[in-house]
């Protein structure tokens, strides 16, 4: 159970965290805004305006560079998908732009959302959101978006352990819907448990640290 | 209300924001009108076959908004909310009223577009919220609904087989039903 807390994603690699330059019920307002002006914004001079404003927001939550690679990883694999996909359906003179366009506003909704969860404590996220929230939801609402990144990372360990044992998972087995079977009970079943197992070990450790035995002694340091 | 467990309440936690993930993950933009559906009504009903408890789904839906609010994820700020409240609403009612919901195809299918028959009621408040023209309101919402209900009875037939599967492990709760 205590070795999942030793993991905590914030960590730097060399074990120490640095601290962000923000508030969290800043960084949270400032992640809200830049993540919604990604969504609505249409032309491309606003997103460049967003692209140097994500820049600053990334810098003040102080990411580490391991943490920017592995985003950059996903969002490059995600660009060539979306890319990919619009010059499939509209032809590369109709689909290129748009494609383009829609990949850079994903980035642009993503990156706010990034630096929050790697660069702000979590302890500040959930008294941020204790000021809208109970304080037992929000504990539980961010000890999740927390640790999400674990989830997933369990998740595609499940799934390339599957593959190895021949399931028929892979991209190219989904496309035919009889695959579909063995990607429910080879992968999903098997996170569904995973998920349950890493909340039973959240809420033990929880219980360990004598969670929820006063109303408003839930945050450390307080 | 029974209260639930710190366990109950992180795993609805979870599929909430594996819900808004997944959503976000698959945000193309590919002029299919509604697919976001299949992963709400998948994720609201999976918290609800693994947690027994009434409000479930309403719990799960209203974490997601929350978190799709607080993360900056939804086009109509605040109002992003009833995207995922009156799904996950349709499905605690559907639970109730069905309590074998959960293993069978044809409820489960039944109740998934009953869930994404509610985006007309989103569609149509946020449409009067921000001042629409009631004939194009009432268009948009009626075609918005229906690529929602096929969505929601897609994402909702993928449920039985990953029930049945935890129903093998012995994980299934069978007071959810």
């Amino acid at each position: 159970m205590f070795p999942v807390f030793a993991k905590l994603p914030s960590s730097s690699a060399d074990g120490k965290a640095a601290s962000p330059l923000l508030s969290p019920g800043t960084a949270l307002t400032l992640c809200f805004v830049l993540s919604l002006a990604a969504v609505i914004a249409h032309s491309a001079s606003v997103l460049l305006f967003l692209s140097l404003a994500d820049g600053v927001f990334l810098y003040l939550c102080r990411i580490n560079r391991h943490s920017l690679w592995r985003a950059g990883k996903i969002f490059l694999w995600q660009s060539t998908l979306v890319t990919g996909l619009y010059l499939l359906r509209f032809g590369v003179a109709a689909g290129l732009g748009p494609g383009l366009l829609i990949s850079w506003k994903l980035v642009l909704a993503f990156t706010p959302g990034l630096a929050l969860a790697q660069g702000i404590p979590q302890n500040g996220i959930e008294k941020a959101m204790a000021r809208i929230l109970p304080q037992r939801m929000a504990f539980a609402l961010s000890m999740s978006i927390k640790f999400l990144p674990l989830l997933t990372r369990e998740i595609r360990a499940v799934y390339e352990a599957q593959v190895l044992r021949g399931a028929r998972i892979l991209p190219r087995d989904l496309w035919r819907w009889r695959n579909w079977s063995d990607f429910f009970h080879s992968l999903i079943a098997p996170s569904v448990v995973q998920a349950m197992l890493l909340a039973e070990n959240i809420a033990q450790a929880a219980r360990s640290r004598e969670f929820g035995r006063y109303p408003r002694r839930t945050i450390w340091p307080g | 209300m029974s209260k639930l467990s710190l366990k109950d309440l992180l795993f609805i936690c979870f599929c909430a924001v594996l819900l808004i993930a997944v959503r976000a993950a698959f945000r193309w933009r590919l002029g299919i009108s509604g697919h976001a559906m299949f992963f709400t009504v998948f994720f609201l009903l999976l918290s609800r076959s693994c947690v027994s408890h009434r409000l479930t789904a309403t719990l799960t839906g209203f974490f997601a908004g929350t978190a799709a609010i607080a993360l900056g994820m939804g086009k109509g700020g605040p109002l992003t909310l009833l995207n995922f409240l009156f799904p996950a609403l349709a499905i605690d009612l559907g639970a109730f009223l069905f309590p074998p919901l959960l293993g069978s195809y044809p409820l489960c299918a039944l109740v998934g577009a009953f869930a994404g028959a509610s985006k007309f009621f989103s569609a149509a408040a946020i449409g009067l919220l921000i001042g629409m023209d009631r004939t194009v309101l009432w268009q948009r919402a009626f075609i918005e609904a229906g690529a929602a209900m096929a969505f929601g009875c897609l994402g909702a037939l993928c449920l039985p087989p990953v029930v049945k599967r935890l129903r093998a492990y012995g994980l299934f709760n069978p007071s959810g039903e």
